[in-house]
């Protein structure tokens, strides 16, 4: 009876946070952003409420990263900045909500992920990472994210796209909400919820067929990471899938 | 008023670089709305952190979450137009 309340309410939240992305993404940006900053208030206030009694109380914690995820994308003028430098700024901020929600849940890195729990296993899956890159290029055929770099800033562009949106991304979702998941609402709720999360986020490209896709690889990459206990693989290859998405397929 | 893929001005890549810049009036009211949260958790936090019931106290931590990485956004956008205003 208790994990279907909590269930519920993690249907709940998932149903708002996709009103809130559809209304950022189809109507008006600034009032998905009061919605995400509702649902960001709303989910800490639950996780406080629920602590020490309830282990769905660190999902909501953790989940409380989806909306900020949103929040800091919307808010955060990375016009600013040149545009090598996007991924390592927004990952900073993510990166930086992402350790203190494993400050105020008492996690460990264990915990989240945060260990290289067969070493080979890891490398192998993170080598997937170019194959999704080419599918999903198929699937949006995005355009070339810079041109004229120097080999410097083209180097570093790459390591912010691997670190800062396969690393944190995966630290994000499957380390921290996912593990949430998996022991509040059990494996495959827990595994199928966060992929949906994952893929409701990716809303902005406008195309349901990579919703579908993301999804998808968020179901494969959750998968590995329960088994494994580590987001090392998992980080590799979203890393690499989004390198070959952004920065070499659009190039042949 | 929603992005519309394909506008130069409306970027939108992975989860966490998604950025509307369409006109400078809508930029310019996210950041209001941004502020406007940040203060609002830093307000909370002062206030729950007083009350030393368990739950408040995890709240008080918990606010961290959106307290850290807004509040660094800010002192990084600051630097940046006072650079600029400087250059």
């Amino acid at each position: 009876m208790g994990l279907r309340r909590e269930l519920s309410v993690f249907v709940l939240y998932l149903a708002f946070i996709s009103l809130a992305e559809a209304v950022t993404v189809f109507m008006d940006p600034s009032l998905g952003l009061f919605m995400h900053s509702l649902l960001f208030v709303s989910l800490l206030g639950l996780s406080a409420l629920w602590r020490g009694f309830n282990p769905a109380s660190n999902l909501f914690l953790g989940l409380s990263l989806a909306p900020l995820t949103r929040i800091l994308s919307l808010s955060f003028p990375l016009s600013y900045f040149p545009r090598y430098a996007w991924y390592l700024v927004a990952g900073a901020l993510m990166l930086l909500a992402a350790l203190a929600v494993i400050r105020a849940g008492d996690l460990k890195p264990r915990d989240a992920g945060l260990t290289l729990n067969r070493p080979w296993v890891q490398l192998a899956f993170g080598l997937t990472g170019p194959a999704f890159g080419i599918m999903e290029y198929y699937i949006l055929r995005p355009e070339p994210l810079v041109s004229g770099l120097s080999l410097a800033e083209y180097g570093l562009l790459a390591f912010s796209i691997v670190f800062f949106t396969g690393f944190v991304e995966e630290l994000v979702f499957r380390g921290i909400i996912q593990s949430g998941a998996v022991k509040a609402l059990g494996e495959r709720a827990g595994l199928l919820g966060v992929a949906l999360v994952f893929a409701v986020l990716h809303m902005g490209w406008l195309s349901m067929l990579d919703m579908v896709f993301v999804f998808i690889v968020g179901l494969l990459f959750g998968f590995i990471v329960l088994k494994t206990g580590s987001i090392v693989g998992a980080g590799i290859s979203h890393g690499l899938t989004n390198v070959v998405l952004f920065m070499v397929m659009p190039y042949t | 008023m929603g992005w519309r893929k394909g506008e130069g001005s409306l970027i939108s890549t992975v989860t966490t670089v998604t950025t509307v810049t369409a006109t400078f009036a809508v930029g310019t009211a996210l950041g209001i709305l941004a502020t406007v949260l940040l203060i609002s958790l830093l307000a909370a936090k002062e206030v729950v952190m007083a009350d030393p019931r368990r739950a408040f106290r995890f709240l008080g931590k918990s606010l961290d979450v959106g307290i850290a990485p807004l509040l660094l956004a800010f002192m990084l956008t600051v630097a940046v137009k006072i650079l600029e205003i400087l250059a």
